[in-house]
């Protein structure tokens, strides 16, 4: 039903004239976005222009160049018939621009008899046909999920919305019918409703205002595509156009599939079409074999009309021409330049155009080019940022950036207004003196998030991330400063690590994000491992005086006239703030600032007010293990109870537990205590007593570590059973278990606030009176037990014991533990033992 | 000129596109006022241009058939995120367990470890949902089975019962119905379950520990003859009798996160593909039968174990050569071809409502997590073997489908939590309904196993000339490589040819005759040209049938 919706939808907004892509400007000269920003309407012919042009039309494909300027290239041109509609490749091929407003590929059937265009038109299609489409395999994992063709399950308001917003409308327009979630100003209009005035107004009172960008023109994409070759396209559009110049941003397929969905639905007049896919398991599409004689002929016209120069194929050699500096740029020499030239590419450019390539390569003939893309690394950086459009989204050098229009459509997922910073891609200004150059190549490689509340997404450029990085490095390095990033200092004392931790509650926690953590409602750039990024001069100098170095910048001054708005730490000393707070950040085992701590407790800490809280959760060992309950008490006395082994395994007071771990992490780490007086208690649990008199503690869960005491027998026949637990009225555990013959209950409750008060009840011990050889007897292990006057039991770790009135106990002190032993008979009320330490 | 009935058509279809396309809204706005003669000559334009999609019948869509109804769905953090948190100031509904009570509510266990009773959860649409903290401090309970009058659930140590002694809707007694196996700590170490078979056992099944830290297997025991090492019972389903004895079954899970029995009663379970397990599958669980990977063969020799111990496993083989080599290896009812049928098969629910979840009583229907979708299978037994045939049935859910239950007039509670992997849709957990709408979809409802090719049986009546011609489907077989590699690619694919295609006289069958079948293969079929007596095509034209047993004669 979607796609006859669509096309529907395609027929409305083609009969009322308002599609937003109808509403382009159709391009009749080629259309280079960089040129039409910054060049196209410029009244003096410019060299660098015609470098840009030069390159982004191909031109050195046919004409070499000494100075090496390399041509952008061609897309892969390996089974576009399997891509692309067949009808659409032979309409694109007698006339590309009426194809694709503004294309760059010259039109080339003009160098032949017009009697001729049938047939050759016949056997390139046929040509260009006979290869399988290449396409990237789509792996799906667990991490990636791929729908069985998936395609053709995009959604059309989703994928407007991606649209949108991942940064797409940076480069192709805007749909008016798409209204941004909020619109937030930029800094820069609200500098200027500050004025009183709008936009528009600017260049009627003659000052500079920010230039409209014109959206580079897409093809009709329901004539050229079908949605899965659209799909696979936006997924990895380098396959097909390796020169980078359509990006990719990283789209999942379905994303890819939505974005697919949505350009059909607003641009076509006919619902989509599978393409004719020559492949394997073609199930509904049988295609004719086409005669080979043809596909032979396409392929000689492939080579007669110099294809190969920009679409590279097997076993066809380029076919050069004049050298660049040997060409007469005149429109009336009958080269390239001239439309009417019936031997040579017809390109249609624009006179400016004409005049800035003249320029250009006039500039050739003197042997003194005043521009040289390989001079400088400057020249380096502008020119590639202009072939790769970097411009549409980054300023540099005051040059460049989001387009005025654009603006409402750059924006962070909650909306929150923090700046231009907060939502635009960021300017480039002196970003070699910024960040290292391993930083800036992952970047530009669309890895390295560190502003992951950002909807735009950093593009993929993998091919130019390394020459950029470096020009990038090259053209801002100031001399003064160290290259490389500032190794993270290991030495920084912990003082220093403190001083650095709580400058970060007093500043940075206000925006910024530290291993993940923020504060919440907090979006800001992630600050962890800084020094990997960042040179540590240049992060000297923001923090002493940002607005130097960043103009409009919300990040606050901390150091006016250089002195440090924290007198108290450090002195206030602003270098060793500076020093402090670069090694905190750089730490790898530091806690986290105490905010953030504290804030992620709000959420996760358990505290136990009115009623005990249980949580079953796996502790480390030797504390209460996999099998664990912790319990925290009202009274901040907590405990945890090993299930497994059936023993109080560890006590403690104060804090009871962050349960974020138990609760939310795929890894399921062991729950640590949290507060004070921590006390592990030695694995034992119960005994029983031979016929020699000799004691013998049950072996509850056969871990070897019981094994310590040598000369102990281990008693293995006895079943022991966890049996769950009963929640009393006051919210306290009744923990149930069975021991052999014996049934038993423990309940284990604070005792005056000074410690725990455990009781233990036997329900059942089978029959008759027990004999003494029949007894249970709770076993507390520790390396030293001592005795004194009033029958408290004393241990090395600072625990004092006592049982109940008329409790039988004993101690057994031997290498290398000693036991202290309860009798466990069956009187009513149980055996009472008192924890307190 | 043109009538304006056809202008009306036009306009009626535009109004029943979603609000939510903001284009359609704004032309169909601006279109309604214009003057009648624009209006006219719009029209004209319109009904020219559109004649080739208007003569089209409309693309039937799974909606039309099954509605999402959304009780409670949450957006939380990246479902991978290191420090993962819930949404803000809401319930972390990461619904892991659910369990109809009655007319009115649902018990549903979430991932932190709570229990919730919700009710009024039949509400359509559901704006008076209460929720009731019934049980907390569980950890990961995976499962939960009205039992007895009282709830069971699974935690990642021991089976539970979850007892209201003094009815105040608060659970106040947490009984340990069976515990024992190993828990060395791992975070993969998950526990599904309980689910009851006929004769009452309750079954369950353990994950394997994935990458266990030294001290995790200081907890774990090896089987040095096949160098494995897992805790006691991992990868192997069990069960706990009626007399509450717990008992090892059956081996060689790596990921089973879902269980369901069969109307008869049989128990089944789901694996997910990974080592060992080429991709997702479907089994009958029963004793002595050993599914996919190797280090669950660790517990092979203790006591208890019902798998005789072997010597080596083959690594690399095709799966009908592993069958031949390892007697113990059983091949699955179904295999589940990897993203045509979901990336990671999760819970099991059979419909048993008898017709008031559609056409498709007694089928089994299987959770999707990745794909944030539901699958559907028939299953025949041939030589008292299970095989059969799954379907694509309904994609679209907000997130990870982890756990289905059929509640009140068959429909289907789907719980959701993508946390710690990936899946499609909008949203991180919750919990959402699945409702037959009382239209009968054009599937095909069973595909079985003949002779010399298969049966199709579909929900309504086919048209005769479109199912009767061979072109109009299309029928490839493949298997799959067994190997300690993660996942397979397809292996030996051929195409069959299709020799007839004969419709039964009411039009509901369609009898293929095959050319060489292939046993232990999964066939799959696509029969894209069928269309019903009223034209329709197939809403999932694809069917994927494990042909385990080729039957001796026609049934």
């Amino acid at each position: 039903m979607r796609f006859h919706f669509t096309s529907i939808l395609g027929l409305s907004v083609f009969a009322l004239g308002l599609s937003f892509f109808d509403c382009q400007l159709f391009a009749e000269h080629p259309f280079v976005a960089s040129y039409e920003r910054f060049y196209a309407t410029k009244d003096e012919p410019d060299e660098l222009a015609g470098h840009v042009l030069i390159s982004e039309l191909n031109c050195t494909a046919c004409h070499p160049m000494e100075a090496g300027l390399p041509s952008k290239g061609g897309p892969v041109i390996t089974g576009s018939g399997n891509r692309f509609h067949r009808e659409w490749i032979r309409s694109y091929l007698s006339s590309p621009r009426q194809s694709k407003s503004g294309s760059t590929m010259p039109h080339l059937m003009h160098q032949l008899p017009e009697s001729e265009h049938d047939a050759v038109l016949d056997a390139l299609v046929a040509f260009l046909s006979n290869d399988p489409a290449v396409e990237p395999p789509i792996v799906a994992t667990g991490a990636n999920p791929v729908a069985h063709e998936f395609w053709l399950k995009g959604q059309v308001d989703r994928g407007q919305s991606m649209y949108h917003q991942v940064g797409c409308v940076a480069c192709h327009a805007i749909d008016d019918a798409f209204q941004p979630a909020k619109k937030t100003e930029s800094d820069l209009e609200r500098k200027i409703a500050a004025l009183g005035l709008e936009i528009d107004e600017l260049e009627e009172m003659g000052l500079a205002a920010p230039k409209k960008v014109k959206p580079v023109p897409m093809s009709r994409i329901s004539d050229k595509y079908s949605l899965r070759s659209l799909s696979m396209f936006l997924i990895a559009p380098h396959v097909i156009r390796p020169a980078g110049r359509m990006p990719s941003l990283k789209l999942q397929p379905h994303e890819a599939a939505d974005i697919a969905a949505y350009l059909f639905a607003s641009q076509t007049h006919s619902k989509p079409r599978n393409v004719e896919e020559k492949s394997r398991l073609n199930k509904s599409v049988e295609i004719a074999s086409v005669d080979q004689s043809l596909i032979d002929a396409g392929r000689q016209y492939f080579e007669k009309l110099s294809c190969a120069n920009c679409h590279p194929i097997a076993g066809i050699k380029p076919k050069m021409s004049k050298a660049m500096k040997d060409l007469t740029p005149s429109p009336d020499s009958g080269g390239c330049l001239n439309d009417s030239s019936i031997k040579t590419p017809r390109f249609g450019l624009s006179s400016e155009q004409i005049a800035d390539i003249t320029k250009m390569i006039e500039s050739l003939k003197r042997k003194q080019p005043t521009f040289d893309s390989k001079k400088t690394a400057s020249n380096q950086v502008t020119l590639t940022m202009l072939q790769l459009n970097c411009f549409a989204c980054h300023e540099r050098d005051g040059k460049g950036g989001v387009g005025p229009d654009q603006w409402a459509y750059f924006e962070n997922v909650q909306q929150v207004d923090i700046g231009d910073e907060g939502r635009m891609p960021p300017p480039l200004d002196h970003v070699g003196r910024k960040l290292t150059r391993d930083w800036i190549q992952k970047v530009i490689e669309g890895k390295g998030e560190v502003r992951p509340h950002f909807l735009a997404r950093m593009p993929i450029y993998a091919d130019h991330s390394k020459a950029l990085a470096t020009a990038f490095v090259s053209a801002d390095r100031i001399e003064s400063l160290t290259t490389s990033a500032a190794k993270p200092n290991n030495q920084a004392s912990q003082a220093i690590l403190n001083a650095g931790r709580e400058l970060f509650d007093s500043g940075c926690v206000q925006c910024h994000a530290f291993r993940g953590e923020s504060l919440p409602g907090t979006i800001g750039i992630e600050l962890a491992d800084v020094g990997t990024r960042i040179h540590r001069e240049w992060f000297e100098a923001f923090l002493r005086n940002p607005a130097g170095l960043k103009k409009n910048t919300r990040m606050p001054t901390f150091f006016p006239d250089g002195k440090s708005a924290v007198p108290q730490i450090l002195d206030g000393n602003a270098t060793r703030q500076i020093e402090s707070l670069w090694a905190y950040l750089n730490a790898k085992d530091q806690p986290l600032p105490l905010k953030l701590e504290q804030s992620s407790a709000q959420s996760f800490e358990l505290f136990p007010t009115d009623r005990p809280i249980l949580l079953r959760t796996f502790m480390d060992s030797p504390s209460a293990g996999t099998h664990a309950i912790a319990v925290g008490l009202p009274q901040q006395i907590h405990f945890a109870f090993d299930t497994k082994r059936l023993r109080l395994a560890e006590i403690w007071k104060g804090r009871f537990l962050n349960a974020q771990g138990t609760w939310f992490d795929r890894f399921a780490p062991s729950a640590t205590p949290l507060g004070t007086n921590r006390i592990t208690l030695p694995q034992a649990s119960f005994a029983l007593f031979d016929q020699d008199g000799h004691f013998r503690l049950v072996d509850i869960a056969s871990e070897k570590s019981l094994g310590k005491a040598s000369e102990m027998q281990l008693e293995n026949n006895l079943k022991q059973t966890f049996l769950g637990y009963r929640i009393d009225v006051n919210g306290s555990p009744i923990f149930r278990y069975s021991i052999g013959r014996f049934l038993i209950e423990d309940c284990i409750q604070a005792h005056d606030d000074r410690g725990l008060e455990r009781r233990l009840k036997i329900l059942t011990s089978g029959d008759g009176e027990l004999k003494e050889q029949e007894k249970l007897w709770l076993v507390i292990a520790d390396d030293a037990i001592e005795v004194d006057q009033s029958e408290t039991i004393s241990t090395r770790s600072k625990l004092s014991l006592r049982a109940g009135d008329g409790v039988e106990t004993r101690v057994v002190q031997q290498q290398p533990v000693n036991y202290w032993m309860v009798a466990l008979d069956d009187r009513v009320n149980g055996i009472e033992v008192v924890y307190q330490w | 000129m043109v009538k304006l009935k056809e202008f009306d058509l036009v306009s009626v279809a535009l109004e029943r596109l979603p609000t939510s396309l903001g284009i359609c809204s704004f032309r169909v706005t601006s279109v309604l006022p214009l003057s009648s003669f624009v209006v006219m000559l719009i029209a004209a334009i319109l009904c020219c241009a559109s004649h080739c999609a208007l003569a089209e019948p409309a693309k039937p869509q799974e909606s039309d058939y099954y509605r999402i109804i959304t009780i409670a769905t949450s957006q939380a953090s990246d479902s991978r995120a290191k420090n993962w948190k819930p949404a803000p100031d809401s319930l972390a509904l990461e619904a892991s367990g659910l369990a109809a009570i009655d007319d009115s509510r649902l018990a549903v266990a979430i991932r932190k470890g709570e229990v919730w009773i919700l009710s009024n959860v039949y509400d359509d649409p559901p704006a008076k949902v209460t929720y009731h903290r019934f049980a907390s401090g569980l950890h990961e309970p995976l499962g939960l089975l009205l039992h007895n009058g009282s709830l069971l659930t699974m935690q990642r140590t021991e089976m539970t019962r979850l007892v209201d002694h003094d009815r105040d809707n608060t659970c106040d007694e947490y009984e340990t119905v069976a515990t024992g196996w190993g828990v060395t700590g791992n975070y993969h170490e998950y526990a599904f379950g309980p689910e009851a078979d006929r004769a009452g056992n309750l079954w369950m099944t353990l994950n394997l520990g994935l990458g266990l830290k030294n001290e995790q297997k200081s907890l774990a025991i090896t089987n040095s003859k096949l160098n494995v090492t897992q805790g006691l019972w991992r990868g192997w389903g069990l069960l706990v009798t009626p007399d509450g004895e717990l008992k090892p079954m059956c081996a060689g899970m790596r990921s089973p996160s879902g269980l369901g029995a069969n109307l008869e009663g049989d128990m089944f379970y789901t694996d997910q593909q990974g080592n060992w397990v080429a991709t997702n599958s479907l089994h009958q669980l029963r004793s002595g039968a050993f599914y996919h990977h190797p280090d669950s063969l660790a517990s092979v020799e203790k006591s208890g174990s019902t798998i005789n111990p072997i010597d080596e496993i083959p690594d690399g083989v095709s799966f009908p050569e592993a069958i031949k080599k390892l007697s113990i290896l059983k091949p699955p009812a179904v295999w589940l071809p990897y993203k045509k049928v979901g990336q990671s098969a999760t819970d099991i629910m059979v419909d048993g409502s008898d017709g008031k979840f559609g056409p498709f009583s007694g089928q089994l229907f299987v959770g999707e997590f990745t794909q944030s979708s539901i699958n559907r299978v028939f299953l025949e037994k041939i030589d008292g073997g299970y095989q059969g045939v799954c379907f694509p049935f309904r994609e679209g859910f907000a997130s990870a489908v982890l756990r289905l239950e059929q509640g009140k007039e068959g429909s289907v509670f789907v719980g959701l939590s993508n946390r710690g992997w990936s899946s499609l849709g909008p949203a991180s957990y919750g919990l959402q309904r699945l409702v037959w709408t009382q239209k009968i979809p054009f599937e095909i409802k069973e595909m079985r196993a003949q002779p010399d090719g298969f049966e199709l049986v579909f929900t309504k009546p086919v048209q005769h000339d479109s199912a009767s011609k061979i072109g109009s489907y299309y029928l490839t077989s493949h298997t799959y490589r067994y190997h300690s590699q993660y996942g397979s690619e397809e292996l030996q694919e051929q195409p069959h040819t299709i020799k007839s295609a004969e419709v039964s006289e009411d039009g509901l069958r369609v009898r293929l005759r095959i050319e060489s079948l292939r046993e232990l293969f999964v066939h799959s079929l696509d029969a894209k040209g069928v269309r019903s007596a009223d034209d329709e095509p197939l809403l999932h034209s694809d069917a994927y049938y494990t042909l385990n047993k080729i039957p001796a004669s026609d049934r």
